[in-house]
């Protein structure tokens, strides 16, 4: 713990320094900004349909038309992303030899994991809450449902997590960004997706393909339900992918 | 205060490192010796705890490394043959993370900084980025990380490599000042640099530990041998057979029409009963000379295969 918060300084400094945090956050704000634009064009289009036209209105509102669309284009976004978060982190070290220095110094493989993990993570949250402003403007115009829009941030933040944790086990493997980063996007692609797009032969086949996706436990949390089964499946995945990197660094010492 | 027992370090079926035993003690320098991938740097990775042996066990101040991690990790400062530097850093960020690190805070950091980069003549760099320092500096900075801490044992790979003729003696003369308080192990595969800063050296080739002494025993114990060389003007007349004879000669080979090269062990005696002889046999003597071993030709003679015991 001692040696955690300079270590997680050293890795904020460089996020910074090289200008890999300014880029992803610009770009991220940027979209959701332009989608944010056009699905508040696509909602009052909706209303003036919809007014005098006699249909059912019940679940016609802010949070469920825009902000929902705005929290699933949030993690999807965040698939590509993230390996420019974490590519990084471990196989930089390892190309510029530095790793030599980390360890042989006293900090223990899990106090690297951890430190890289959290700083990661500490810059994904900053980018994910800098997206308030908008349910604080729909607010301000209309009205949001803010249990509903903490659910969906707490989902953002717990799939970002295990996102992450993905992108720091694919950076331990290899010496090479543009690899961890490949795989990254792959690993990624194929547990957002499966249960989904990728289905299974039979139904039952599906249905446990669905339950190890992530998209299928994040779209729970985005549509404003909250299941602590989402939650204990999401931080498990982040322990498993966590602790693979531990072993993946732990190995590469005896190879 | 170091203890290397049975070390062996194989990757795959190679064998890099072969059962290398040897002690160091409390405040001498080490000189490691080798040509090119002889298993310098694979030794010294195990000794710092970066790579675990295969077999064997290194242990510093009764502390087994694996076992003790931790505690013999703070004793220890390591530069390797590539400096770890992060180039998007200044020198002054890189040392004081390396201090902190190690567990040291504030003002601590400080004074060791500035008591470091005093020592490595990098002062009036602290604020340079370290991408954008020549390979020298940048070797100086290195060493001031593995010395930030104050570790009781300093162990450099290569640490001249790439240096320019003025930077290599500026960084011996460094070393030479660090080993007044502190146990040094270096490596090099350059011969005068480890006679010019080592106590003891250690030998090491294909993995195998070849010798393990200081220079001066060392060229006893290989240099005890002699070539003389033996000019005659009529070589027809020399009784070879009468000359080997001679107590202290060991070999006789003839070299070319007037020259013989004599190989001899022994003091000034033999010289004066081979020329003795050579005048009784009436060959004309018209020259005799000494050869003695240089430190090169005893560093080649081990390291092409005579294991000194």
């Amino acid at each position: 713990m001692r040696h955690l918060i300079p270590f997680i300084k050293k890795e904020l400094r460089a996020y910074f320094y090289s200008p890999i945090a300014y880029i992803v956050a610009g770009v991220f704000l940027g979209l959701i900004g332009y989608f944010f634009y056009s699905s508040v064009q696509g909602f009052s289009m909706q209303a003036i349909q919809l007014a005098g036209s006699g249909q059912e209105t019940s679940g016609f509102n802010p949070t469920n038309i825009i902000m929902k669309g705005l929290f699933r284009s949030m993690g999807t976004v965040f698939i590509l992303l993230t390996p420019l978060i974490t590519m990084r982190l471990i196989a930089e070290e390892k190309r510029s030899r530095t790793m030599e220095l980390l360890m042989t110094s006293p900090l223990s493989i899990t106090t690297i994991i951890a430190g890289k993990y959290i700083a990661a993570v500490i810059i994904y949250v900053i980018i994910i809450l800098s997206t308030l402003y908008i349910p604080v403007v729909v607010e301000y115009y209309s009205s949001v449902s803010w249990p509903h829009v903490f659910a969906a941030y707490f989902g953002l933040i717990l799939t970002g997590m295990a996102m992450i944790s993905i992108g720091v086990f694919c950076s331990s493997v290899t010496d090479k960004q543009v690899i961890a980063s490949v795989l990254t996007i792959g690993i990624l692609v194929l547990f957002w997706f499966v249960g989904g797009v990728i289905g299974g032969y039979t139904e039952h086949m599906s249905n446990i393909m669905k339950d190890l996706s992530l998209f299928s436990h994040f779209e729970n949390l985005y549509s404003g339900l909250f299941d602590t089964r989402d939650a204990i499946y999401l931080i498990s995945f982040t322990t498993v992918a966590l602790f693979l990197s531990h072993r993946s660094l732990e190995s590469g010492r005896w190879k | 205060m170091i203890s290397v027992q049975n070390l062996t370090k194989t990757f795959g079926d190679r064998v890099a490192v072969n059962n290398v035993s040897f002690d160091v003690q409390k405040g001498e320098i080490l000189g490691f010796l080798g040509p090119n991938g002889a298993g310098k740097t694979t030794t010294m990775r195990m000794l710092t705890g970066f790579i675990p042996p295969t077999e064997g066990c290194v242990t510093i101040d009764n502390l087994d490394i694996f076992e003790h991690p931790f505690e013999v990790k703070k004793k220890i400062g390591y530069l390797p043959e590539q400096p770890p530097l992060y180039f998007d850093m200044t020198v002054r960020e890189c040392l004081g993370f390396v201090a902190e690190i190690h567990g040291m805070r504030g003002g601590m950091i400080d004074s060791s900084m500035d008591h470091v980069a005093e020592l490595c003549g990098i002062s009036h760099m602290l604020n340079r980025l370290t991408g954008n320092l020549s390979k020298g500096y940048r070797q100086r900075v290195g060493l001031a990380q593995a010395l930030i801490h104050d570790p009781a044992i300093l162990i450099l790979d290569e640490p001249t490599a790439g240096l320019d003729p003025r930077q290599i003696i500026d960084i011996r003369n460094l070393i030479k000042d660090l080993g007044r308080e502190r146990t040094v192990i270096l490596s090099s595969h350059i011969l005068p640099e480890v006679t010019n800063t080592c106590e003891r050296i250690a030998v090491i080739n294909n993995g195998n530990l070849m010798a393990v002494d200081t220079i001066e025993l060392l060229s006893d114990k290989l240099g005890s041998e002699k070539t003389i060389v033996l000019n005659v003007k009529r070589p027809e007349h020399l009784d070879t057979v009468r000359l080997s004879s001679v107590s202290g000669v060991d070999d006789i080979k003839k070299h070319n029409d007037n020259e013989f090269v004599l190989t001899v062990s022994g003091g000034d005696d033999v010289l004066e009963k081979i020329s003795a002889s050579v005048v009784e046999s009436g060959a004309g003597l018209t020259g005799i000379r000494v050869k003695r071993m240089t430190l090169e030709d005893i560093f080649l003679k081990i390291i092409t295969g005579e294991k000194v015991q």
